[in-house]
């Protein structure tokens, strides 16, 4: 019982955070800036978004099975790869997931723990995001095949709760109104 | 070896008890050698014992009646018949025994009976042999399992046969010659009579030495004398094993066979109701569907179409009584059987219930074991042929002659019908054993209904869901501590027992002590798995004796130690195990060391294990030192690495292994919810044996016995939590600092 | 049909477009060597070299694998030597039940070829094959003798 009131704590801000996507009383950016959240915190995004030396996997976010590592360049370590099991596209035999170029975003891009504000920030922010400017952000979302994979994830995975049309549109929104971020 | 043992005492103490067996004696063992010398013939060679050929070209063969899944015995039996043939070790070469009643296997029987008797008397030495060969041919006895291939074959088979074998060569020599058998001496395979200069090799006087009956009680050489056993030989396995050319179970290919791919009912003792068979007899390369009583089958040219179509069916099962149970259910079952009257006793002294009445203070514990899965890593499979009425099958298994008695039972033909082939064997662990062969019934079942060869292959899936599991358990444990920090109570309940005797005892001087077992909770179908009961009392009893350290305030090594006073062969393995981890000064920061001590398969082990705790929150273990008596070691090289292998057998069951139920289903499906160690997760091992020269024991089962409590007592010395309930991966000792 | 070069061999296979790599390998070309264990790629002892690279053939369609180099257990021998690897593995006597240890020959293969001097960090990393007999003390010290030799 003790643990799940923790839990319950632990959840209730972001509760509180994705209810506040339909909120009024934000300003216009930030309420842009909440549907873009939803997708990022979503498990697609942040298994291989995370701030440790190896992915997760599945909707719980659990670490990777068998000890697999980022290994230098976020595509796993010599002679086991990212792509010795992930292919280009989705496997049903095995069901392992897959899409071009599978691997990891870099250290800096991690999002593991971070809060709404915290995430926010990193995401414009050039050491953090990977060097992208505006335009390269919008461009990750909309077309990187590794992005594009999460609404097409295969399996029994989940999908971001946002079509990717509708996330696309609101992170270019959140863009245009001068990327602002929640308090906190 | 699990039950193998107990109808062993049972036909061994029957058959001993009856004296007119000795009337048949000095006929019938060379009726049998006659069969063995028809069905083991080759050109060129001479069958000279019932495991021993020898060619003219001087080749040794020796004949194993046991299956290679590992653990060397393939060599180490050679070795041990060898040494006492005073062969030359590179002529020597393996053969695994054919299936057949000749080579039933008395050794093992025999070295069985010695063990229940004691050391035997030399006139008994015949008489003995003699049980020992009934006992094994009504046994259709070729186990291996049990840790019992050194230690009864080896010992009570292989090392007599090769003196015996060398006695007759001798014989034969001396005919030859004219001169006494004392004057001939034997080395690198060659007979040599100093004093004329003659000598001969043995392949030139097997015939002649055939021709003598074989010897029963032939002195054994002392092990000063040794010249290959206790080295390390290579094994005759391995090559074939790094190249790709081992055939193992599901390698095997004929012309035109077939792939048959099977589910079982997913729920226990269900049967299946219908199916339609359209939309697999519909897929590429499908040829049939087979409807088994509580299964269904799917037969195509390749294993992965018959998959496929599989999975397009959709069965309907009558899943029967079993339908309701969850794991929940059946340790709540557990429970209450514990809390019930009349449990039975395995074994009592002193009077434990009276000190536990009169205690003023009761330490007591509950621990919960889950179900466990073998899952070797070659799934079950069996490759049959039914032409005529002959039946050949192919395949790994823990017992070939049961393995064809049962073959020929399940088709309804006579034994002498079926040809029993073996494989190579990827992994036993126990599942393979005669008690569990239900792939083979299965697969001549299909068999019987496929024109042509067919291989029956479980997916893995269907092997991690429809095995004998290893038994979940709760025990329920209570004792007391004197003022003087001494044991005087320890009482064990335990739901379920079953094999070895020896798994819930121990050596530690307590008065009072008794254990009692409830039976019929384990509603899934159970049986031997690596170690047997050593796998939950191991951890119960050694977790339960650390406990009881706490309570007494005291050191766990030094608390062990005193209660070890009249067991000096446990004490050397303890302090040895104690000396080799530096268990008197600090593990490194972070890191705590537990230990932990059995006595199994006849090999006394004490293991040290060091554990942190990782970021992630999740135990790791990061190095083991092992202290082994085994009495004797035969292959050192194997010896070690089945220690360190049952070491991470047993690691991998105590971090992460459970079998769960639910809806009367195992929810584990693969390797992605069933994990083991691996490389990352493997401990730092250091084995140290102690040769006492105590009767030889097991090396496959007892690395396996120790591990789950020493890791658990120091994650208990690490974090002050006592985990009762395993796996260790479900506890919660708060994140650590050790996190790769 | 598909076109398979394996062990430096051409293979003609008349196999579907999703039947993975190692069915058509064990099933019809009589492959035996590398083994189905899982068939998930959670255990590894299905492994091959593609282009000189380690995968899983469990779930790696044999489609994928036209126009490239498939090494296999059986190809790893140059006529009558075995590979470095291979007689690392004899010398450290590691297999037990062997069964997965085509697979974890692969694996080290390809570990060896990017980094020839592994350290032991970088075996944890890339050994990541299921060895259910527990052999991984004598696996590890076979791929550093292979390293030396």
């Amino acid at each position: 019982m003790m643990r799940l009131a923790f839990l319950g704590l632990l959840l209730a801000p972001l509760l509180a955070a994705s209810s506040a996507v339909a909120d009024k009383a934000e300003a216009p950016g930030v309420a842009a800036f909440r549907t873009v959240q939803a997708v990022l915190t979503h498990p697609r995004c942040m298994n291989c978004h995370t701030t440790v030396n190896w992915p997760t996997q599945g909707d719980a976010q659990v670490r990777h099975t068998f000890n697999v590592v980022r290994g230098p360049d976020g595509r796993g370590t010599a002679g086991m790869k990212c792509t010795t099991c992930h292919l280009a596209t989705n496997q049903a035999a095995g069901n392992v997931p897959g899409a071009p170029d599978w691997h990891m975003a870099p250290l800096s891009m991690g999002w593991t723990g971070l809060s709404p504000a915290q995430l926010c920030k990193a995401l414009k922010d050039p050491a953090r995001n990977g060097g992208r400017t505006g335009a390269r952000i919008i461009a990750h979302f909309k077309a990187d095949p590794l992005v594009l994979w999460a609404w097409t994830p295969g399996g029994k995975r989940s999908a971001p709760p946002v079509l990717h049309a509708k996330f696309v549109e609101a992170a270019e929104t959140w863009l245009r109104l001068g990327a602002p971020c929640p308090e906190g | 070896m699990g039950k193998v043992t107990r109808r062993l005492v049972i036909f061994g103490g029957a058959a001993v008890a009856g004296g007119g067996l000795l009337v048949g004696y000095a006929t019938l063992p060379w009726q049998t050698l006659d069969r063995a010398r028809q069905i083991g013939a080759r050109e060129g060679e001479t069958l000279v014992a019932t495991w021993v050929r020898i060619g003219k070209d001087n080749s040794v063969t020796v004949i194993v009646p046991h299956s290679e899944m590992g653990q060397g015995v393939h060599t180490s039996l050679p070795m041990m018949l060898a040494e006492e043939l005073d062969a030359d070790w590179s002529l020597v070469r393996m053969e695994q025994a054919p299936a057949d009643m000749a080579f039933a296997n008395q050794g093992l029987a025999r070295g069985f009976l010695d063990d229940l008797t004691g050391s035997v008397p030399r006139f008994l030495s015949g008489p003995l042999d003699f049980v020992a060969r009934k006992t094994a041919e009504a046994m259709n006895l070729q186990t291996t399992g049990g840790s019992t291939s050194v230690r009864f074959t080896g010992v009570a088979g292989m090392r007599r046969t090769g003196a015996a074998a060398r006695a007759m060569l001798v014989k034969a020599a001396a005919a030859a010659w004219g001169v006494d058998e004392a004057s001939i001496t034997t080395e690198n395979s060659r007979l040599v009579h100093a004093a004329s200069g003659k000598s001969a090799t043995y392949g030139e006087m097997a015939e002649a030495a055939a021709k003598f009956d074989v010897p029963v009680d032939v002195p054994l050489k002392p092990r000063k004398d040794y010249k290959i056993v206790g080295k390390p030989i290579r094994r005759f396995d391995i090559p074939a094993k790094v190249d790709g050319s081992a055939v193992y179970g599901l390698d095997k290919r004929l012309p035109g066979m077939r792939f048959a791919v099977i589910a079982a009912s997913p729920v226990f003792g269900g049967k299946l109701k219908s199916v339609d068979e359209k939309p697999a007899l519909a897929m590429r390369g499908v040829s049939q569907v087979v409807k088994l009583e509580d299964a269904v089958v799917v037969v195509a040219d390749n294993t992965w179409r018959a998959k496929e179509a599989l999975a397009a069916l959709s069965p309907v099962w009558d899943e029967g009584a079993n339908a309701g149970l969850t794991s929940a259910s059946i340790i709540a079952g557990m429970d209450a059987a514990l809390t019930k009257d009349g449990l039975s006793e395995e074994y009592a002294s002193g009077d434990v219930d009276a000190a536990l009445a009169g205690a003023k203070k009761v330490v007591e514990a509950r621990y919960v074991v889950p179900y466990l899965a073998h899952a070797p890593m070659e799934v079950m499979n069996t490759t049959v042929h039914l032409e005529g009425d002959r039946l050949s099958v192919w395949g790994g298994f823990q017992d070939g002659l049961t393995a064809r008695v049962l073959a020929a039972k399940t088709a309804g033909l006579p034994v002498d019908n079926v040809t029993l082939n073996h494989t190579a064997m990827g992994g036993g662990f126990g599942r393979r054993l005669p008690d569990y062969m239900d792939y083979l019934v299965r697969a001549v079942k299909v068999g019987l209904q496929v024109k042509g060869p067919v291989q029956l292959v479980y997916t893995r899936e269907e092997d991690m869901t429809h095995g004998f599991f290893r038994h979940a358990s709760v025990a329920r444990m209570r004792g007391v501590v004197d003022d003087k920090g001494r044991v005087t109570a320890f009482l064990n309940t335990v739901a379920e027992r079953h094999d070895p005797p020896e798994a819930g005892r121990f050596n530690y001087a307590i008065p009072n002590q008794a254990m009692r077992y409830a039976s019929g909770t384990n509603p899934l179908p159970w049986g031997a798995w690596r170690s047997v009961d050593h796998t939950q009392l191991g951890f119960f009893i050694e977790t339960f004796m650390d406990e009881l350290a706490h309570a007494a305030g005291q050191d766990p090594h030094a608390f062990r130690r005193a209660h070890l006073a009249s067991a000096p062969r446990h004490l050397a393995v303890l302090d040895l195990a104690a000396e080799m981890s530096g268990w008197n000064t600090p593990a490194p920061a972070g890191r705590a060391r537990g230990i932990s001590i059995r006595e199994a398969f006849g090999t006394i082990i004490a293991q040290v294990a060091e554990v942190s705790i990782g970021a992630d929150g999740l135990p790791r273990v990061h190095r083991v030192w092992s202290a082994v008596d085994p009495g004797e070691v035969i292959n050192p090289a194997t010896f070690t690495a089945q220690i360190e292998g049952g070491t991470i057998f047993g690691l991998s069951a105590a971090l992460h292994g459970a079998i769960t139920v639910d809806k009367g289903r195992v929810v584990e499906q693969n390797f992605t919810d069933y994990e083991m160690v691996r490389m990352a997760d493997a401990p730092v091992q250091v084995v140290k044996v102690i040769e006492s020269g105590a009767a030889t024991g097991g090396a496959g089962e007892p690395g396996t016995a120790p591990i789950a409590a020493a890791v658990g007592n120091a994650l208990f010395a690490l974090t002050g939590v006592r985990v009762r309930a395993l796996p260790f991966r479900l506890a919660r000792f708060g994140a650590g600092e050790g996190a790769k | 049909m598909i076109t398979l070069t394996i062990n430096g061999k051409a293979h003609s296979v008349d196999a579907e477009e999703a039947m993975p790599l190692l069915w058509v390998l064990r099933d019809i070309l009589n492959f035996t060597g590398t083994k189905y264990g899982c068939g998930v790629g959670a255990c590894g002892a299905c492994t091959v070299l593609v282009d000189g690279a380690a995968v899983r053939s469990c779930s790696y369609p044999a489609v994928l694998a036209q126009g490239k180099a498939i090494t296999t257990i059986e190809g790893l021998a140059d006529g009558g030597t075995l590979h470095k690897v291979q007689q690392a593995w004899i010398d450290a006597q590691a297999p037990q039940c062997g069964f997965c240890q085509s697979g974890q020959i692969m694996a080290a293969v390809a570990l060896l070829k990017e980094k020839p001097q592994p350290t032991d960090e970088d075996i944890d990393a890339a050994m990541t094959n299921i060895c259910r007999c527990g052999a991984y003390a004598e696996i590890r010290a076979a791929i550093h003798a292979a390293a030396k030799g």
